[in-house]
């Protein structure tokens, strides 16, 4: 994520995900998949339409086409939804998804346990952070074993960062929060801004603030654009809150702010309704969210298609002091980081309108290129 | 860990989260760190373990329940299983007598009424992608404390994780 990113793992008195639990790991095997990644993406998207609401109806998929996504969708975070839509199905991959259902539902109890051991240490320490995305988000759907999550990205004031990492138990590992003390400038939200507005949610007796539907719709919107779209999750996201949405809600609360980012907005609205079903009845973006630049949804979708998406790419400053040795994988690690259009686009903060994406890819790595090359040139000096 | 007194056995509760899902409960061991699966037999039988109740009790408990004639050596297997998964506060003692028996032993041997058998598994992580961002091994080595970031290692073995590794460093483990 944009901005200050401060990682603190530490143990909880009572919570931590132990490697013991981890070690069990479910292993999906791995099979050759029959369709071309093209078509994944779409299956991906049929197959999670409607997938948060409450009553979710039948998925039009084919057993083999559930087959050729359900590895997709347990690395993507999205098995738990794709399961819910395939309940009924005979599905043979219903089991193996209804397994990774069991963990996320035990884990989210287990995190909302952590959660509030963490608001309670933070208010102690005079601390006062805001939760985004994870539990903010999780708490939406129907169960929140159907929207896994992992770190704690916590927002804070600048001048509480010390005093927040003094308020995490001291031990060796296994309670990962982020703290963060700024965010995209894009997102244009002061802290104070995101506080005025924010809500307290009880929550093992113990009060959890997080912004306000206005403001966290906004974020996650960015969240997505700046992260390629490569999860089908996040877009559910958007999706729930849109529907789940208050009779009040304040779009212009929302969408203040330079046009080009209220329109960004709108262009992840659009996709949420084109790609997975979304109901945006009623919504002041709607003309623009039925209007998409035409590269935008295909690019979603090729992105869904992708084996890991964009993040999983090793970071070539780390590859290259072994890749120096074998010039023929190197090109293939660069063409991993190569921005899809939407992260391209976003990077380089330009509209997202029917101009050609490629300039922007281009111009994105090239602006990649040299924070690489210090960061190899520091590594192989390091070694 | 003690035995209980008169084969009254007792459920743990401490330490533990659980989650009711459809069919089925869920139980997280925050000592261990272990989680587990109950099928609805097990999760009944567990729920009744009060320390007041015994077998013959659970027995009855569990008929009514289901309203099918039960087994007593299904509440034995069931106790054998919330055992060995530390959901009991005592040991429970055995009856002299009365060996250990599996599921497959008391299909065998013909003590199938219309409830399902208990059964306890434990629930396995998915693909270490589920949550946070994956990083290559490499990536997570060339961190430093306190920045692993615990994300998954996409290369490191399933369910691998980047976290502190001795003084200062990081390894996906």
């Amino acid at each position: 994520m944009a901005g200050q990113e401060h990682t603190v793992w530490r143990k909880a008195s009572v919570i931590a995900l132990a490697s013991s639990f981890r070690a069990h790991a479910f292993v999906y095997p791995s099979t050759p998949v029959p369709f071309p990644r093209s078509d994944l993406g779409q299956f991906a998207a049929r197959a999670l339409a409607r997938s948060w609401r409450r009553t979710v109806p039948p998925t039009p998929l084919k057993p083999e086409e559930i087959s050729a996504i359900t590895p997709l969708a347990i690395s993507a975070g999205s098995a738990a939804l794709l399961w819910r839509a395939i309940n009924e199905t005979d599905s043979s991959d219903a089991e193996n998804l209804r397994a990774v259902y069991r963990y996320n539902a035990i884990n989210a109890g287990v995190h909302e346990i952590h959660i509030a051991d963490i608001f309670e240490r933070m208010g102690a320490n005079g601390v006062e952070p805001i939760l985004f995305k994870g539990w903010g988000l999780a708490r939406l759907y129907p169960d929140a074993g159907f929207r896994p999550y992992g770190d704690l990205d916590l927002w804070i004031r600048g001048q509480e960062l010390e005093a927040a990492k003094k308020a995490l138990p001291a031990g060796e590992h296994l309670y990962c929060v982020e703290l963060h003390t700024s965010f995209y400038d894009q997102y244009e939200r002061s802290f104070d801004q995101v506080m005025s507005c924010s809500q307290l949610v009880r929550l093992h007796d113990v009060d959890v603030r997080i912004p306000c539907a206005e403001d966290h719709l906004r974020f996650i919107c960015m969240h997505f654009l700046f992260h390629g779209g490569w999860r089908p999750l996040w877009l559910c996201d958007v999706a729930l809150m849109i529907e789940s949405r208050a009779p009040d809600f304040d779009w212009d609360r929302c969408l203040s702010g330079k046009r080009k980012y209220a329109d960004w907005i709108a262009c992840v609205i659009g996709l949420a309704h084109q790609l997975i079903g979304a109901d945006i009845a009623g919504i002041p973006v709607t003309r623009r969210a039925h209007n998409l630049p035409r590269w935008l949804a295909p690019a979603i979708l090729r992105q869904w298609g992708e084996e890991m998406g964009m993040s999983f790419a090793e970071e070539v400053s780390f590859s290259i002091k072994r890749d120096l040795g074998r010039p023929l994988a190197l090109p293939k690690h660069i063409k991993s980081h190569w921005r899809n259009p939407v992260q391209a686009s976003v990077e380089m903060d330009a509209w997202l309108d029917d101009r050609w994406r490629m300039p922007l890819q281009a111009a994105a790595g090239l602006g990649r290129l040299s924070a690489i090359a210090r960061r190899s040139a520091a590594n192989i000096l390091k070694s | 860990m003690k035995t209980s007194n008169g084969n009254l056995p007792k459920a743990r509760e401490g330490d533990l989260v659980t989650r009711q899902i459809p069919g089925e409960l869920l139980v997280y061991d925050l000592e261990r760190h272990k989680a587990f699966c109950l099928n609805n037999t097990a999760a009944t039988v567990w729920k009744n373990c009060n320390g007041r109740r015994n077998v013959p009790q659970l027995a009855q408990l569990l008929a009514d329940t289901n309203k099918s004639r039960v087994d007593e050596k299904v509440i034995w297997l069931a106790l054998d299983q919330l055992e060995k998964s530390n959901l009991l506060c005592d040991q429970v003692s055995w009856p002299a007598g009365l060996a250990r028996l599996s599921r497959r032993d008391l299909v065998r041997i013909g003590v199938l009424g219309t409830i399902a058998l208990p059964l306890i598994t434990m629930i396995a992580s998915p693909a270490a992608a589920q949550t946070g961002t994956a990083i290559t091994t490499s990536a997570c080595n060339a961190r430093s404390q306190p920045n692993c970031g615990g994300n998954p290692c996409s290369n490191g073995g399933p369910g691998t994780h980047c976290l502190a590794q001795g003084v200062s460093n990081c390894s996906c483990k």
